[in-house]
């Protein structure tokens, strides 16, 4: 990533607590984590929720003498990755979004329709995504939302590059599986 | 690289790819509140904590790579001349970008988030470190401001809105920069440079305020924050160089030229000093449309700054532009700081005004001299926006209004945001307004950790203590769940059956023989469960009802619906 600074120099000086680098880490940073959480999440107040605490946790982290040594960005990535995780666990759906489903359906506006039905779509997907174990989750988001390489995927799992191409074969078929026994039941 | 992925599955995924953009108030507020808890956190000792720690964030990555390579390169600090400094971070733009001069103006278009960008902003920086005189960094610093609003506009229009708060940020730093630089000049005895920057800042505000008009509703009330910390700036810097005798008014003209003589133009019938300071951008002549702005000086004479390429379709009379305390009001003359001004039925007065307040005047000016004024504005608008705080400890008391967090009173507002459930001894951070009397008024509170223990609920300890609610591990998720068996509402498909096991949009839930079963169900319906959480991924359902045809909401002993986000707006 050309344009990205030098992350363990920029490691180095939050370290130190230099506000620059942490203020740097936060402008370079924070758009893709709130954009990850946006995709699993579907929701502005959760990703901005993941977004602070994920670099909470990172300034908790260093405060403590913890953290990346290096790879930040997977770093980052696998804090917010267990935060959605644990917000999964956690909390029952959205209400708000299946009133409007609901309420919708009966509505004859064709590009409100058009909107639901995408919002409908992007609801299975993220169904669908939580029924993998989370390591299946963050290979498929990661490799083929995020686009990043297998290597990459590797640092921030924690895992040999082999590894996650098994999990990544894994992972598909769970996917392929989870969405064509849907379609059976939606049509 | 996505090769393993058929085409229906890249399909459904590609459902999750567009991401609407983040709202940009928020994105800056989640900034600052970043570096509020960074700062609240900074460890007392610190080995090789230079003084750096002391300053404020500086605007570009090229001031904060400045900084590292000042850190890294301790032992020959002293020695470390401009020069070498710049070769310093030459190399580390050439290290970063792979290239080198070309690459640098290759990025003059660049927008944020395109890859060039950063050495967009390192070039400036590199400018204005290399610029020592006040004068002329306090304009650069104005002049990168402009370049901010007009990226500003280029990213509203593309619907880049996520990348508007970083903009505006920097935006806000360069305004601060230039008002500093001014504030400074005007003191140490150079008015008219002062002045020079408050025509600059003027013109910024123009174009802040044409982006604003234009801004589609989403970007608004991002762009009112904008306009106004542009206009507060502006009229700080004005009132600075009018309080040094430097100038009585700035003036804008957009207009034909009429006769260009050596030290004085006239523009729509206005005669212009033009001096060696004045700004000509292009070169012009009688009858072309140019925009001209400068001040007035004590002496009544027009002293251009800067003479641009007008747009001949936006001709319009010169219109002068100052602040002062209102010393006489009648029905159709007002006189402000000494000048006389005609109010017209068409002059917007923004507020209700007396004679002693301070304002701020557009007013057009008639060929025969006279002031007609425009616009009248507060100029106490000019307050800087609230200061916000945050931190974080141990709720103490929840009074009606009023709560006790970490020893500190914060009310509790129809505005507070935040999150159900929150009781005496959970821990959370609040973000809060500081009001001019001291007190807090809570913005947000979010709920870090709920208390080790509750008394009345006999849960086993959690092995967290309370005073780290955040300590991070390398596994955060197993992070023990500590909270109570919470009662909620699962809505939508029922996505599987499997004996007793369901999945209710992606949720595991329990059906028992306890379970209410209100309707009766098929997979693919759209359901309503009412479950308790089992703490460990899955529900236990209470009842369980077909959503829509059915009156489901008033079937069942009406369970504590919690919102998913458990954020109240």
């Amino acid at each position: 990533m050309a344009q990205q600074p030098d992350e363990a120099q920029l490691l180095r000086a939050a370290r130190s607590w230099d506000m620059d680098a942490l203020a740097t880490i936060y402008d370079v940073y924070s758009p893709m984590i709130y954009r990850y959480a946006m995709r699993l999440l579907g929701s502005e107040d959760l990703a901005e929720e993941c977004v602070a605490e994920t670099f909470a946790r990172f300034l908790q982290a260093l405060r403590n003498g913890g953290g990346p040594k290096e790879h930040l960005k997977a770093y980052l990535y696998r804090v917010a990755h267990n935060w959605i995780t644990d917000y999964y666990r956690r909390q029952p759906p959205p209400q708000v979004d299946l009133d409007l489903l609901d309420n919708v359906l009966t509505d004859t506006d064709e590009s409100l329709g058009g909107r639901v039905a995408a919002q409908e779509e992007q609801e299975r997907v993220r169904a669908a995504l939580r029924l993998l174990t989370p390591d299946q989750r963050q290979v498929i988001v990661l490799r083929f939302l995020e686009e990043w390489s297998l290597k990459e995927v590797a640092e921030a799992l924690q895992k040999p590059v082999g590894a996650v191409k098994a999990l990544q074969h894994r992972a598909l078929a769970a996917l392929r599986r989870v969405l064509s026994e849907e379609e059976l039941h939606h049509g | 690289m996505a090769d393993e992925l058929d085409p229906r599955l890249r399909a459904h995924l590609e459902a999750l790819r567009d991401v609407p953009p983040r709202d940009p108030e928020r994105a800056v507020q989640g900034r600052a509140q970043f570096l509020r808890l960074a700062e609240s956190m900074k460890p007392a000792h610190l080995p090789n904590q230079a003084a750096s720690s002391q300053k404020a964030v500086s605007s570009g990555l090229f001031g904060r790579l400045k900084g590292w390579i000042e850190q890294t390169n301790h032992p020959r600090k002293e020695g470390l001349k401009m020069a070498n400094l710049l070769v310093a971070i030459l190399m580390a733009i050439s290290v970063i970008f792979g290239g080198g001069a070309a690459t640098a103006y290759a990025s003059q278009d660049a927008l944020p988030g395109d890859a060039l960008y950063p050495v967009k902003t390192m070039v400036e920086q590199a400018e204005l470190m290399l610029t020592t005189d006040p004068q002329q960094k306090a304009e650069l610093h104005v002049e990168f401001a402009q370049r901010r609003v007009a990226e500003i506009q280029a990213l509203v229009a593309e619907g880049r809105l996520d990348m508007v708060p970083e903009v505006s940020q920097n935006l806000e730093q360069h305004l601060q920069k230039a008002e500093q630089l001014a504030t400074q000049l005007a003191k140490e005895g150079h008015p008219d440079a002062a002045a020079r920057v408050a025509v600059m800042l003027a013109n910024t505000s123009r174009m802040v305020e044409r982006v604003a008009e234009q801004a589609p509703p989403q970007a608004q009330s991002a762009m009112r924050y904008v306009e106004q910390m542009t206009n507060q700036v502006t009229e700080r810097v004005r009132t600075e160089a009018q309080k040094m005798s430097a100038m009585a008014q700035t003036f804008h003209i957009n207009g034909a030229v009429e006769a260009i003589e050596d030290g004085a133009w006239v523009v729509n019938g206005q005669t212009i000093i033009v001096n060696d300071q004045t700004n000509i951008e292009g070169e012009f002549q009688v009858g072309d449309s140019v925009a001209v702005s400068g001040y007035v000086d004590p002496e009544g004479q027009w002293i251009a700054v800067q003479i641009r390429p007008a747009n001949p379709m936006h001709q319009s009379p010169a219109t002068v532009h100052f602040s002062g305390i209102i010393e006489d009001i009648t029905d159709t003359q007002w006189t402000i700081a000494g000048q006389q001004v005609t109010i017209v039925p068409e002059t917007k007065i923004k507020g209700e005004f007396q004679v002693g307040d301070t304002v701020s005047v557009e007013a057009a000016v008639d060929p025969d001299g006279t002031l007609v004024a425009i616009a009248i504005k507060p100029a106490g608008e000019a307050k800087p926006q609230p200061k916000m705080i945050s931190f974080q400890g141990a709720v103490e008391a929840q009074n009606d209004g009023e709560w006790i967090v970490d020893g500190k009173s914060v009310a509790i507002t129809a505005n507070t945001k935040m999150q159900d459930g929150i009781q005496v001894g959970d821990t959370v951070m609040v973000v809060a307004s500081e009001n001019a009397d001291g007190t807090l008024e809570a913005k947000s509170i979010m709920l870090i950790a709920h208390r080790e223990k509750h008394e009345n609920q006999g849960e086993t300890p959690s092995p967290m203590p309370t005073q780290k609610p955040n300590t991070p591990t390398e596994k955060p998720t197993e992070k023990p769940t500590e909270k109570p068996r919470s009662q909620m509402t699962i809505k939508g498909a029922l996505m599987a059956q499997n004996g007793d096991t369901w999945i209710v949009n992606g949720y595991t839930v329990k059906v028992t023989a306890q379970t209410q079963m209100l309707n009766s169900v098929r997979l693919g319906d759209q359901i309503s469960v009412v479950a308790l959480d089992n703490g460990d991924g899955t529900y236990t359902a209470l009842s369980v009802a077909l959503m829509g045809g059915m009156d489901n909401h008033s079937s069942t002993s009406t369970p504590t619906e919690m919102p998913h986000d458990g954020i109240h707006h």
